[in-house]
């Protein structure tokens, strides 16, 4: 009740005060008929407060999304299902979905005389333009009574997750021989016998046959340890991506930072799609959920553009470098770079050390910029680096960009590097 | 119920705007004698204004211009009505503005009920239009049904204001349900566009149905119809205004006791009044009452008396007059002849009903009838009926004084009172017990143990010194005439703590004929009036008998047993005694109750009913936290860690946080740890956790818990709080009124109630 009272409406507060005028001027003046439209107008509010307070209604619902993830510009399926298991309500209700603006207008409903066990289905879509992770509702339950006196809003508390990735774009396949140096994918390749130091030793493990016990370690470590007579070979490949705010310009949609990540998320997909284990690697580091795993390419691919569509601007300075191992891992990297200063240069230079095959989009950022000029970007000084770079600009179609990459054939070092 | 789904819901919303605007005007049936006179043409006018005003908005035109159309539709309507002619130009202009008028005298100069046709039709029609136009414009085109309650509550204001009748309940109920209506419309309108509406796959009822719109509104319009009929306080005019009254009704009265003087020494004996009337007993003609004692003057104290209080008609009932004493009612015809320059009219006290002619005007306090507008009752006809009550000395020996019930001005002495009139006043009735026998006490003495004699060449006086020489034996003392001992008497009264005014009137007729009585200017007389619980006023006589020959017959033998025989007690055992033309007829004066009619004394009644009803609630509402308060004294004094730890549980759930329940000390604790911070309190709380536990596990008893310990863990969990959670704790603590009332009960109990159930695939 004392609730109910708080949701008076404007309405049924100008009626109570309007009402206690009416009886307190009725005593004044003596007249009967104030008095009769004093307390109407008194007890409109309170016994609609009450039998507002009185519903005993009890909503339950069940959203669900298909598919949980879409694409920028997909459109996805909300299903919800409304059921009631208490009695009826007094009044309509009013439920309504609370969704972000990216998401489009908050789909309405009303609801009136709902009855027990009254169960109903009802779908709307939801479409986004902008990647990232959204939160579909919780949805708001408006209670309200005939006369609009008081009104109660209510909200369910669980909301369901929708995450829109980038837009991906399709792209040619160019030859990354360098980093597959010939072999296959996933293909084991033995140790050419080579001498010890070339021997790989891990700790023993049950069942490991006793043959493999590599001796000369077991004495130097102390313990047990069996010869790796055989490595998994994996074509690895990093994808970069320099989310610092500094690196890039403009806002929103139109900001350089988001052809980034759909050149990034293009260069992923094609890359898994192609068989390679892609890791995604942003300014702050590499990113957990995308490390290199032996997985289904499908999911490895979905969950990269996971990662990508959570990616935000980053406002530190620095280039996090501390996903570069001790060792070079081999395999393609692939940056996808905004403006690079100087202070950059060191870290980029150990990726292209590190790396097989350096491949590098660099973003003319000042064209994204309040002139819309482009002032040739970082091209030069990456091809100084040792990286095979091309140039994009907000015009420039991603996938002919990956194709010049492809094109512009092994140079230099990345190729030395990588054979060696 | 379906059909405000469709698109015909604006029909509907506009009919329902214009009926109910026509039935709230059946209201205005009661000032009118042919109601079907404008009944009928208000039914076209509603249907014009709907229907214009659907058809404007459905052609989605500006509000404005959907306003114009309609006034101009409405005018040509009125117009068309009244004069034939729908365009009011040249002829019919000037016939409309002939109509107008016409209505403008006709209500200005008859009194209601008025006619209709070739009466206040045109206003009527106007009016009506108006608030037609009003109601579609704010319920229809601007959709605030709410305030389409103005013009109608406006309508309803012109009955009360015109005849002063209430609306009649049938109409009231018809308003009622048209704006309610109009309310339900435009709300389910609202929420129609709100949003998509999923509707209930069948309509079987199978659930049970809450309080609809027709419940709450049919139970609230019943109770708008009940609660008034119930409420008894309407009769009670707050701050002396209500109904009739109005400012310019002050009437200043002239000192009548100088007139009394004047009429007493006189040569001669003038006939004044002349009465016809079958009461064997008819002394003791009243004029006026003289209810202020100002600097040791009695005068009649300015009087504001509303022109409502007409001598016409009915009257109060007498007040403080028991309901059960006997009364039998006596026609007066009187007669004033022209000498008689009065202002006020002379009538027995009390009186029932009065009839008299031109603006005369009762007091409700005193019961005396004054000229409202500074006429005299010179050559006036007028007659009224008295009331004679029987009223027993028994009756009035133990009877209280009652001065609670009567305005001040009848209790009110001045400062320089004389104080030997005060002792002496004491001295003569120390013997005697309730109030009514110290009346009786100071009656006698006047009359006969004081030695005073009657002597009507005294002059008037005024001045406490004459009070004082009047009640002192000696040269000039003790001697006066009936307004000394009248005024005397009634002052002394006052001095014993008995209400008394001094009435100023007839003595004894001359019978000069058959039932015709006259009063001469020889037979002016003044005798006190003294206020008893059950009696009301009641008439004394100190005159000595040298004037005065009997006393009222309760006065005498006031220790006698009341007459048990019925037949005995309706006539008054003295009037065997003594001579027919003097049967002292027990008289009682002034206003009230009994059966709660409105009278000024009647309003002490409820303001001090309303006082104590008032001090009543407000020591219930201080109950809770005087209890509060006494608990925690009684706690903190105890000291003991168990009443400290039950003060901090009702602490902590006087100020609305949840107390854990069912918890060890220290869990509890560190729970309430999180209420009073860090610092010196929370050590304190970490002591009293401590010999909580020694006292409630160890076998022998923990020690006393420091009262600056306990202070400061209170202290530390009311400050910060806000005023109000402060206020709420201080005089309307939870733990008082209820029982256990754990917060996180409440929450869960509110959380059953109304549930939005989350599921998740």
């Amino acid at each position: 009740m004392r609730e109910s009272l708080r949701g008076l409406t404007v309405r049924g507060r100008c009626f109570l005060a309007a009402g206690g005028s009416a009886v307190v001027c009725s005593f004044a003046l003596g007249q009967s008929t104030l008095l009769r439209v004093g307390v109407l107008l008194l007890a409109l509010p309170l016994l609609t407060a009450y039998a507002v307070a009185q519903g005993r209604y009890r909503l339950s619902l069940t959203r669900t999304v298909t598919p949980s993830v879409v694409s920028a510009g997909q459109a996805a399926e909300v299903a919800l299902t409304l059921r009631n298991d208490g009695r009826m309500p007094s009044g309509a209700l009013r439920v309504e979905e609370q969704l972000p603006y990216a998401l489009g207008s908050r789909p309405r409903f009303v609801l009136e005389r709902i009855e027990h066990g009254w169960r109903r289905r009802v779908t709307y879509p939801v479409r986004a333009e902008v990647r990232g992770r959204y939160d579909l509702g919780p949805m708001s339950v408006r209670v309200g009574d005939p006369f609009g006196l008081v009104e109660l809003t209510r909200t369910f508390r669980t909301t369901t997750q929708l995450v829109v990735t980038p837009r991906t774009v399709a792209l040619p396949s160019v030859p990354l021989e360098a980093a597959q140096s010939g072999s296959g994918d996933h293909r084991p390749r033995a140790f050419a016998g080579g001498s010890a130091e070339d021997v790989t030793v891990r700790d023993y493990r049950r069942g490991d046959d006793l043959r493999r016990v590599h001796w000369r370690s077991s004495a130097r470590v102390g313990a047990l340890m069996v010869r790796r007579e055989e490595q998994p070979w994996q074509s690895r490949a990093t994808v970069f991506l320099d989310n610092r705010a500094g690196a890039h310009r403009g806002h929103g949609l139109a900001s350089s930072l988001e052809t980034a990540v759909v050149a990034a998320a293009s260069v992923a997909a094609h890359l898994s799609r192609r068989g390679y284990a892609v890791r995604l690697v942003t300014a702050s580091g590499e990113e957990p959920a995308s490390a290199w795993h032996s997985r289904d390419a499908d999911v490895a691919a979905g969950q990269l553009l996971e990662a990508l569509a959570m990616v935000r601007p980053e406002p530190t300075v620095s280039l996090e470098a501390g996903w570069l191992g001790e060792h070079g891992s081999g395999g393609v990297t692939v940056a996808v770079l905004g403006s690079v200063t100087g202070t950059d240069l060191p870290v980029l230079r150990r990726m292209v050390h590190h790396s097989g095959l350096a491949l590098a989009m660099a973003l003319d950022v000042d064209a994204w910029g309040p002139t819309q000029l482009g002032t040739g970007g970082s091209t030069g000084l990456l091809l100084q680096q040792g990286w095979r770079a091309a140039t994009v600009l907000p015009d420039t179609r991603i996938d002919q960009a990956w194709q010049a990459l492809g094109s512009r054939g092994p140079r230099g070092r990345g190729r030395d590097h990588a054979t060696s | 119920m379906r059909l405000r789904d469709t698109a015909l819901a604006p029909v509907l919303l506009a009919l329902v705007a214009a009926a109910t605007v026509w039935a709230s005007t059946l209201a205005w049936r009661s000032f009118t004698t042919d109601p079907g006179g404008y009944l009928q043409p208000m039914t076209l006018l509603a249907a014009v204004v709907a229907v214009s005003g659907l058809l404007a908005r459905t052609a989605r035109m500006p509000t404005a211009v959907v306003l114009v159309a309609q006034l101009v539709l409405g005018i040509a309507a009125v117009s068309l009505l009244l004069t034939g002619s729908p365009l009011p130009v040249g002829g019919t202009a000037a016939e409309l503005r002939a109509a107008v008028d016409t209505g403008l005298d006709t209500a200005a100069r008859l009194k209601p009920p008025v006619p209709v046709a070739g009466g206040i039709e045109p206003l009527l029609l106007g009016g009506g239009l108006a608030c037609l136009l009003l109601v579609d414009l704010l319920a229809c085109s601007l959709r605030r049904p709410a305030l389409a309650g103005m013009p109608l509550l406006a309508i309803f204001a012109v009955p009360f204001s015109v005849v002063d009748d209430p609306v009649p309940w049938w109409c009231f109920v018809l308003t009622a349900a048209g704006f309610l209506t109009m309310l339900v419309l435009q709300q389910s309108e609202r929420v129609r566009r709100w949003g998509e509406r999923l509707d209930p796959p069948t309509l079987t009822g199978r659930g049970r149905l809450g309080m609809g719109a027709g419940t709450v509104g049919s139970v609230a319009t019943v109770l708008a119809l009940v609660v008034p009929g119930a409420v008894p306080t309407l009769d009670v005019h707050l701050l002396g205004f209500g109904p009739g009254s109005g400012g310019g009704n002050k009437i200043t009265v002239t000192n009548p006791l100088v007139g009394l003087k004047q009429e007493l020494t006189r040569g001669r004996d003038v006939p004044l009044v002349q009465i016809t009337t079958a009461d064997p007993d008819p002394r003791y003609l009243r004029v006026a009452a003289l209810a202020r004692f100002g600097d040791n003057e009695w005068t009649a104290g300015d009087r504001d008396v509303p022109a409502r209080n007409d001598a016409d008609g009915r009257l109060p009932n007498p007040q403080g007059l028991a309901p059960w004493l006997e009364r039998v009612e006596h026609a007066y015809d009187v007669s004033v002849f022209d000498g008689f320059e009065s202002r006020w009219l002379p009538t027995q006290n009390p009186i029932t009903e009065i009839e008299a002619e031109g603006d005369w005007r009762y007091d409700t306090s005193t019961m005396d009838f004054l000229a409202g507008d500074g006429q005299s009752a010179a050559g006036m006809d007028y007659t009224f009926t008295a009331l004679e009550v029987t009223l027993q000395a028994a009756d009035l020996r133990d009877a209280a004084v009652g001065a609670g019930s009567v305005p001040a001005i009848f209790r009110d002495l001045p400062d320089d009172f004389p104080r030997e009139a005060r002792d002496l006043a004491r001295s003569v009735t120390e013997h005697a017990g309730s109030p009514f026998a110290k009346a009786v006490a100071l009656q006698d003495w006047f009359r006969e143990d004081g030695g005073f004699t009657y002597d009507d060449d005294v002059p008037l006086r005024s001045s406490p010194d004459d009070l004082v020489q009047f009640l002192t034996p000696g040269t000039g003392g003790r001697t006066g005439f009936c307004q000394q001992f009248a005024t005397a008497m009634a002052a002394m009264a006052r001095a014993l703590g008995i209400p008394a005014r001094v009435a100023v009137g007839f003595l004894i007729p001359d019978e000069v004929a058959p039932n015709t009585y006259v009063y001469s200017a020889h037979d002016m007389h003044a005798w006190p009036e003294l206020y008893f619980s059950g009696a009301g006023w009641v008439r004394f006589e100190p005159t000595p008998a040298a004037r005065a020959e009997q006393v009222p017959a309760y006065t005498r033998n006031i220790n006698a047993e009341r007459p048990d025989a019925p037949t005995t007690s309706a006539a008054p055992s003295a009037a065997a005694s003594s001579g027919p033309s003097a049967a002292p007829r027990p008289e009682t004066q002034q206003t009230d109750d009994a059966s709660g009619g409105e009278v000024a004394g009647d309003a002490w009644w409820w303001a001090l009913a309303s006082a104590l009803v008032l001090l009543v609630v407000m020591a219930l509402l201080m109950l809770p936290g005087r209890i509060r308060r006494r608990r925690r004294a009684a706690r903190l004094a105890e000291a003991s860690p168990e009443s400290v730890w039950l003060e901090l549980r009702d602490t902590v759930v006087d100020i609305g946080l949840p107390w854990p329940e069912g918890r060890s000390p220290r869990e509890t604790g560190e729970r309430l740890a999180t209420y009073v911070g860090h610092g010196e309190a929370e050590q304190a709380l970490l002591r009293l956790v401590a010999l909580l536990e020694l006292e409630r596990y160890s076998p022998r008893p923990a020690a006393l818990v420091p009262v600056a310990d306990a202070e400061a863990i209170l202290a530390a969990l009311t400050t910060g709080l806000s005023g109000r959670t402060r206020r709420r704790a201080a005089w309307w603590p939870r733990s008082v009124l209820s029982r256990q009332p754990s917060p996180a009960a409440v929450d869960a109990d509110a959380r059953l109630a109304r549930e939005l159930v989350d599921s998740v695939n």
